[in-house]
């Protein structure tokens, strides 16, 4: 199942510039973004990073990031969650080579059984660490198209919206990065 | 590349834990410090370039 919350009607998406352009002329009306996404920025942070006071220090200035750079913020029709992403993005980056906290994969068993019976065919306990073994392998930026995808459960419309590609490209590098990791994991004994 | 740290089944935190740590004045705090201040904008350049240039073309 799809993160559903992204997806917003033409009439929530409206509201929310009315939000965004009030935020730009007075600070204080950043209010309601910051409670309506809060949790979410936290959670994408928190899955990715393991010292629980850098995500919240990390969070917060995301938040911080967005209001100093509303005014350049240009409202195309898709949420707004989709540029705090992005700003959270870059600041989990700059977090990691000011080394701040460790990149982190946070997952439970439930994902990792999902995973394994939509990639690969055996679901044994042997094959769940060759998983978990091989995801430290990719690189950066292909483990987060895994993490968006699988582990979020994004669709490829957000995930080209937060990484800033067209939903077409999120795809096919989806698939390139699946097949690295089906390489990678055939690979180890 | 980077080190990459894999933890499973670790603390999951509910909504209302991950909201208490909300504090929107903090981000304002930080937003007063950080705020582009009016001297350094391409505006303030922009206005005071084409004043300059006004006053040596008219005087």
């Amino acid at each position: 199942m799809l993160n559903s919350a992204y997806h917003m009607s033409a009439a929530l998406l409206e509201e929310e510039r009315i939000q965004i352009e009030n935020a730009k002329k007075n600070p204080e009306k950043f209010g309601p973004l910051y409670r309506k996404y809060y949790e979410a920025i936290f959670r994408y942070v928190y899955k990715r990073m393991d010292d629980l006071d850098t995500v919240e220090d990390v969070t917060s200035m995301v938040f911080v990031k967005a209001l100093t750079n509303i005014h350049k913020f240009e409202f195309r029709g898709i949420p707004f969650s989709s540029w705090l992403f992005r700003i959270a993005k870059s600041e989990l980056n700059q977090a990691f080579r000011d080394k701040k906290g460790e990149r982190t994969v946070r997952l439970d068993k439930v994902i990792i059984g999902h995973v394994m019976d939509e990639l690969f065919e055996d679901d044994s306990e042997k094959n769940r660490s060759k998983l978990l073994k091989a995801l430290t392998r990719l690189k950066c930026d292909q483990l987060e198209l895994v993490e968006m995808r699988f582990f979020e459960k994004r669709s490829f419309r957000e995930i080209g919206e937060v990484l800033g590609m067209t939903e077409n490209n999120a795809k096919v590098k989806t698939f390139r990065v699946i097949n690295k990791l089906k390489q990678i994991f055939n690979k180890l004994e | 590349m980077h080190k990459i740290k894999i933890i499973v089944d670790g603390i999951e935190l509910s909504k209302n834990e991950i909201n208490e740590k909300q504090n929107f004045r903090k981000v304002l705090k930080e937003y007063q410090k950080n705020k582009p201040v009016i001297f350094k904008t391409v505006l303030f350049y922009g206005i005071i370039g084409l004043s300059s240039l006004l006053f040596f073309v008219l005087f």
